[in-house]
């Protein structure tokens, strides 16, 4: 069933599409996106779903889901009634998992854990059987890899993890052996510490004189509490730096855990080692990964009060992402620190007056991981259907 | 080139003495144009002249050379938390508040008004009333209070103007790549006063984040409000720019103390046990 990718010709796909759409049309399918008026009548008809999606009409997910959101149709009963659709092993029905788990991220995330969870089981249940022919190794990794950049764009560490902690029971665990996933588990490692953050993590003579002046009543357990986060998240982020090292040893990874350390270096307050590792991290042509890197080292310079040259490592920034509206502030902080007064405030005015949309900033999607990825992942994936 | 670095205290006495840490110096002269706000019980006193004002700076008695009062244009300067927790019913009692205060404005006055989410955007360029206001949600979801505050603290110093920033946060932060040493570094080298207004009743608020509205609003001679309901958001941003109006600004040429480095305010009326409120101290050089 599963083949190695083969070309049509644009007239041979075109005319797989028209037929898939004809047969979605009659089925009863509620779909408006192509037409259909009787919203509602009937329950989503996945197999009609899967013909236009294997004639290479892989927008009718979207166009489906995105305008008439029914995955409580889909998935009722916790997703019983799509795991049992899925029977036996098909590449093509495995990718429009993936592809509902995408359209469901904007529109029903609520869905986006279940229908991955089932696509999961679907996938890791057949792996063996996918796994013999090596271009399915393959599929199998960048599917796991989409699943679970999926789960990572939604912010949810817990589900990553759960995810993660599920292939690793599988009795067939070493057939998803992948340093990717290192680096995923240490990536939901790093969005949990940043979400417990504690507030006052200056907690300085500095702080405490202008809160006591200020007439502000921190009663003792509330500073009890506050030194108990502190410490947690002290620990919480020193505990991040040995996830990092894990995926630091591998070369597909090595730059973006470096980088990420280097980052968890500078909310620890070790500028210098952050500037170390930054200087160790190549990015290639990553250019997320070498905005970050530019970032991070503006941080850390600043943190050492050497703003102008964190003002040079936040122009470097923007010479990767000139739209970027952090890297735009970081620089602005900078000259303002380091007698560069008007042109701070220009920059400033600048930015705020500047339109933008997520895909300016990387800073943005930092916590979402591999969520960048997906889109490049999604085609590969297609590309290896029949 | 003279340059004033425009002060403005509001509490005097506090006694506060503060790191300087790593400094860069943005001025070359030493004269200094400080902010005072003056209050017996609830009343403004207005009636005060230059003998009236004792101005320490490092502990070294500074002579008053004038004290002006209600004289110069403001230069407003709004930030208001717009993220994804504010319900579209808040959004609107905000943008009543900003038209109200707005309105309060002098032809000679200016005023620009900055949102934030995960985003920084003006609802309002800098401009002369009557101020037109746009605004709308925008960016990524998410909480960007450190850096749009930080944002908000780049000024550059005019002695021909006064200017005051008020935030309309609860200084939660979840999407910052600065932080809170960030912010109070700019709160201790922007020229503006910062007051802070917490959406919300200030008594039953977490203190470690009033503790934050506190500081920033301290190190700058400003102060922090509530506002338990959205409907009292404008009334207390118009009190807040009102007595930003009527407060003074006292000149003196530095003298004594070196230049470089965290400078630490004391202000006082002699003879006299008025509230007067201050910042903290600036940074020279």
């Amino acid at each position: 069933m599963f083949r190695s990718p083969t070309r049509t010709s644009n007239g041979q796909r075109g005319l797989r599409v028209l037929i898939a759409c004809g047969l979605v049309l009659t089925s009863g399918f509620i779909a408006e996106g192509i037409g259909v008026q009787d919203r509602g009548r009937h329950a989503v008809n996945l197999d009609a779903v899967l013909l236009a999606y294997r004639a290479g009409d892989f927008g009718v997910v979207a166009r489906t889901f995105t305008r008439s959101p029914d995955f409580h149709r889909a998935l009722a009963g916790d997703g019983l009634r799509l795991e049992q659709w899925l029977g036996t092993w098909e590449p093509g029905k495995a990718l429009l998992v993936l592809d509902l788990a995408d359209v469901s991220t904007t529109v029903a995330p609520q869905y986006t854990r279940t229908l991955l969870g089932v696509g999961r089981r679907y996938v890791t249940n057949h792996a063996m059987v996918a796994r013999q022919v090596p271009l399915h190794a393959t599929f199998v990794r960048d599917w796991h890899r989409t699943a679970i950049a999926l789960l990572q764009g939604g912010a949810a560490s817990a589900a990553v993890d759960d995810y993660l902690d599920e292939l690793r029971r599988h009795p067939a665990a070493e057939a998803f052996t992948d340093v990717r996933l290192t680096l995923a588990r240490a990536i939901a490692h790093e969005q949990r510490c940043w979400h417990s953050r504690p507030s006052l993590l200056q907690d300085g003579r500095d702080v405490r004189d202008l809160i006591a002046a200020s007439g502000a009543r921190i009663r003792d357990e509330a500073r009890r509490d506050r030194r108990r986060r502190l410490d947690a998240h002290q620990t919480c982020l020193v505990q991040l730096l040995a996830s990092f090292e894990a995926a630091a040893g591998t070369p597909n990874t090595s730059a973006e855990a470096q980088v990420r350390s280097a980052w968890t270096l500078v909310q620890l307050g070790r500028a210098e080692d952050a500037l170390h590792w930054l200087d160790r991290a190549d990015s290639g042509a990553d250019r997320e990964l070498a905005y970050w890197a530019s970032l991070f080292r503006g941080r850390a310079l600043d943190a050492l009060a050497r703003h102008r040259e964190s003002a040079e490592a936040y122009r470097a920034a923007l010479s990767t992402h000139p739209r970027a509206q952090t890297a735009g502030v970081g620089l602005s902080l900078a000259l303002f620190r380091s007698d560069g007064v008007d042109e701070a405030d220009r920059l400033a005015r600048t930015l705020r007056a500047s339109s933008g949309t997520p895909g300016d900033d990387p800073w943005w999607t930092y916590l979402q991981g591999d969520r960048r990825f997906v889109a490049g992942w999604m085609a590969r994936l297609r590309e290896a259907l029949p | 080139m003279t340059r004033l670095l425009s002060v403005l205290v509001l509490l005097a006495g506090a006694g506060l003495t503060l790191d300087a840490g790593p400094q860069t110096f943005r001025t070359s002269t030493h004269a200094v144009s400080l902010g005072v706000a003056v209050h017996d019980g609830d009343r403004v006193v207005a009636s005060l002249g230059v003998d009236d004002f004792e101005v320490l700076d490092n502990g070294v008695a500074q002579v008053v050379s004038s004290a002006d009062y209600n004289l110069l244009p403001i230069d407003l300067r709004l930030v208001f938390d717009t993220s994804g927790s504010i319900s579209d019913d808040d959004l609107s009692h905000y943008l009543r508040a900003m038209r109200d205060v707005a309105a309060t404005l002098e032809p000679r006055d200016r005023c620009e008004i900055i949102t934030f989410n995960s985003r920084i955007a003006d609802a309002a360029a800098r401009q002369a009333p009557p101020v037109r206001i746009t605004l709308q949600r925008g960016g990524p979801d998410g909480t960007a209070f450190f850096d749009a505050v930080s944002l908000a603290l780049v000024t550059v110093p005019d002695v021909e103007r006064r200017q005051v920033t008020i935030v309309l946060s609860d200084g939660r932060d979840n999407a910052s790549l600065f932080d809170e040493a960030t912010v109070l570094d700019l709160a201790r080298r922007t020229d503006a006063v910062v007051h802070t207004v917490l959406p919300g009743d200030l008594s039953r608020a977490q203190t470690a984040l009033t503790g934050r509205l506190h500081a920033i609003a301290m190190l700058t001679g400003g102060r922090l409000t509530d506002a338990p309901h959205p409907r009292m958001v404008g009334r207390v941003l118009i009190d807040a720019l009102e007595e930003f109006r009527r407060s003074y600004v006292l000149r003196y040429t530095l003298r004594g103390v070196a230049v470089e480095g965290w400078h630490e305010l004391t202000v006082r009326v002699r003879g006299a046990r008025y509230r007067v409120r201050a910042r903290t101290g600036y940074l020279g050089g």
